[in-house]
C-alpha cells in the first residue's frame, strides 16, 4: 500500500512539474511573440504613419489653401498662419481612418507632431511680434506720424495695393507673412517700412484715396493756413513753396517735390503767380479740401510739408469748420490778415491811398473771429485725442507787407506791438498766447522781387515753419535768410 | 478670381523633417525597449518556472 501511495504522490508531483514547464515554456512564447509582434506592428504602423506625413507634408497631397474672405487681404496664408495646423489635423485624420483604434499605439508619435508644431508657431510668433514692434519702434524714432491729405484722418499705417490690382489693407507682419507676403497673384510684397513696403503703392485705408506721397518714410508736418476770404492763404501757400524750392538750390543734394497732380496744379505756376501785378483767384468755396503735399529732402533726410488752404467762406460758420478735421492732425497754424480789411486800419489811410489800394482790400469779418472759430474747433478736436493746444504753433501772418510802406499803418518796430496797437489785434495774440505754444507775428510780401526770387519774408516764415521739424531740413533756409545769403 | 497656388514648402519641410527624425526616434526607441524588456521579463519566468 505504501508503494501505491508513493507511486500516485510521485505521477501527482510529476504531473505538476510537467504542467508547471509547459505553463511556463506557453507563457514565454507568448511573451516572446507579443513583444517581437508588438515591436513589428509597432514598426509597420509608424511606416503607415510616415508615409502619411510624407504624402500630406512633401507629396502634393495638401489640403486646399481656403480663399481669403471678404474682409480678408488677398494673399496667401504663411505656413504659421494655418496650414501647419491644418496638416496636423489631415495627418492624424487620414491616420486614424486607416488604422483606427490601433492608432492609439501611435499617439506618442502624434504628441511629437503637435510638439513641433507648436514650437514651429511659437518662434514665428515671436518673430512677429519683434518684426512689428520694430517697425514701430523706428517710425517712433524717425517721428513719422501720418496723415490722409484726403480725409485727414490718421494712418497706424497704410494699405497697399499690388501691381496687380489687388488691395492689401493690413501688410504688416502677420499670417500671411513674416518679413514679405505673397499676393494672390504671386508677386512678392515687403511687409515692413525697413525693407522697403513704403514704395508700394500706398492707400489710405479710410478713404481708399491713393497716397502719392508715400507714407511711411519720412516726418509729416501739417500747415493749416486759415484766415478771412481774399485775406492771402492761396498766395502765402504758394509764396511759401517758392521760397523753399529756392531754398533747396544752394545745396547739391537738396529737392523740392511736388505730390500729386491736384498739389502741382496748385503750386507748379508759383512764380507767375506771386507776380506782384498778378490777382489771385480766390479758392472757391464748394472745392473740397486737400493737403497739397510737397517733399523737401536734404541728403537722406526729408521731410513732407502737407499745406492746407480751404476757401475763407470754409472759417465762416461753426458747422463748415466742424468739417474741417485736419485741424486736430496739425500743430502749426498760419492765421493770414489782410491788414487793409480792418476797418480800423482802413479809416487810418488818405483818400489816396484808399483810391490806390482798394482794389487790394479783402471784404471780410475780422479776423478776431476767424480764429476764435479755429480755436474753439482746435480745443474740440484736440480734446478727443486727449491733447492740449499748448503744444501747438500759431503764426499771426499780416499780408500785403509790399502795400503798407507810405501809409500810417505801416510796419515798425516790435511787430507784436504793432499788430495789437496799430491792427487791433491785441485780443487776439492775448488769447492766442493763453491757448497756443507759441505765437508769432509776421509781416509778408507774397510776391516775387525782380530777379524772380520770392520776397525775404516769406523766407523768414518759411524758416519758422520748419523750426517745429527738429531734423536737418530745418536748416535749409538758415543761409538764405537774408539777402547776403542769396547767391 | 484666379484660385490661388499652393503656398510655399519650405516650412512645411522643415516640418516635415523634424517629425520624420522625431517619429523614426521614437519608434527605434520603443522598439529596442520593448525587446530588451521582453528578453529579460522571458529570463526571469523561466527562472521562476523552473525555481
Amino acid at each position: 500500500m505504501p508503494v501505491i501511495f508513493l507511486l500516485i504522490f510521485a505521477v501527482i508531483i510529476l504531473v505538476a512539474l510537467l504542467g508547471e514547464i509547459a505553463i511556463a515554456l506557453t507563457l514565454s512564447a507568448l511573451f516572446v511573440a507579443g513583444f517581437f509582434g508588438g515591436s513589428l506592428m509597432l514598426v509597420g504602423l509608424t511606416w503607415v504613419y510616415l508615409r502619411h506625413i510624407y504624402n500630406v507634408l512633401l507629396g502634393g497631397h495638401t489640403p486646399k489653401e481656403p480663399l481669403p474672405r471678404a474682409h480678408e487681404d488677398p494673399a496667401h496664408l504663411c505656413y504659421h498662419g494655418g496650414p501647419a495646423w491644418t496638416d496636423l489635423r489631415t495627418v492624424v485624420g487620414t491616420t486614424w481612418r486607416v488604422c483606427a483604434l490601433w492608432a492609439l499605439a501611435l499617439l506618442p508619435h502624434m504628441v511629437l507632431y503637435l510638439l513641433v508644431v507648436l514650437a514651429y508657431q511659437v518662434v514665428m510668433w515671436a518673430c512677429v511680434g519683434f518684426l512689428r514692434g520694430l517697425d514701430t519702434a523706428l517710425l517712433c524714432m524717425r517721428r513719422v506720424r501720418m496723415v490722409c491729405p484726403h480725409c485727414f484722418r490718421h494712418l497706424p499705417y497704410p494699405a497697399y495695393r499690388c501691381l496687380c490690382g489687388r488691395r492689401h489693407n493690413t501688410i504688416r507682419p502677420g499670417r500671411r507673412g513674416l518679413v514679405r507676403r505673397l499676393c494672390l497673384c504671386d508677386r512678392a510684397m515687403p511687409t515692413l517700412l525697413l525693407l522697403g513696403s513704403a514704395d508700394l503703392s500706398g492707400l489710405c485705408p479710410h478713404c481708399c484715396e491713393h497716397l502719392e506721397h508715400r507714407p511711411g518714410k519720412s516726418r509729416e508736418l501739417l500747415l493749416v493756413l486759415f484766415g478771412a476770404t481774399g485775406a492771402g492763404k492761396t498766395r502765402l501757400m504758394n509764396g511759401l513753396y517758392l521760397a523753399l524750392a529756392q531754398a533747396v538750390e544752394h545745396g547739391p543734394r537738396r529737392c523740392v517735390t511736388v505730390m500729386g497732380a491736384q498739389a502741382r496744379r496748385w503750386l507748379d505756376r508759383a512764380d507767375t503767380l506771386l507776380d506782384p501785378a498778378r490777382r489771385t483767384t480766390p479758392t472757391l468755396p464748394g472745392h473740397r479740401v486737400r493737403g497739397a503735399t510737397v517733399r523737401v529732402e536734404d541728403g537722406r533726410d526729408a521731410l513732407l510739408l502737407q499745406l492746407y488752404d480751404a476757401a475763407g467762406e470754409s472759417f465762416a460758420r461753426s458747422e463748415t469748420v466742424g468739417g474741417l478735421t485736419y485741424l486736430g492732425q496739425a500743430h502749426t497754424f498760419l492765421l493770414v490778415v489782410d491788414p487793409l480789411a480792418i476797418d480800423p486800419v482802413w479809416h487810418c489811410l488818405s483818400k489816396e491811398q484808399k483810391e490806390r489800394l482798394l482794389p487790394e482790400r479783402s471784404v471780410g469779418h475780422h479776423p478776431q473771429i476767424f480764429y476764435e472759430r479755429v480755436q474753439e474747433e482746435l480745443e474740440r478736436q484736440y480734446a478727443m485725442g486727449a491733447r492740449t493746444t499748448r503744444r501747438a504753433r500759431l503764426a499771426v501772418v499780416v499780408t500785403r507787407g509790399d502795400l503798407l510802406p507810405g501809409t500810417p499803418v505801416a510796419p515798425e518796430g516790435d511787430l507784436e506791438r504793432w499788430a495789437a496797437d496799430t491792427l487791433g489785434l491785441a485780443n487776439l495774440l492775448r488769447s492766442a498766447r493763453c491757448h497756443f505754444g507759441w505765437v508769432r507775428v509776421f509781416v509778408t510780401s507774397a510776391v516775387v522781387e525782380a530777379d524772380g526770387r520770392a520776397h525775404p519774408s516769406l523766407w523768414e516764415l518759411a524758416r519758422w515753419v520748419l523750426a517745429q521739424d527738429r531734423g536737418t531740413i530745418s536748416t535749409i533756409l538758415d543761409a538764405s535768410t537774408t539777402r547776403e545769403g542769396v547767391p | 478670381m484666379k484660385y490661388p497656388s499652393p503656398p510655399r514648402k519650405g516650412p512645411r519641410g522643415f516640418v516635415a523633417v523634424a517629425v520624420f527624425v522625431g517619429t523614426l526616434a521614437l519608434t527605434g526607441v520603443a522598439v529596442v525597449y520593448l525587446l530588451t524588456t521582453g528578453w529579460m521579463l522571458l529570463v526571469l519566468l523561466w527562472g521562476w518556472a523552473l525555481g
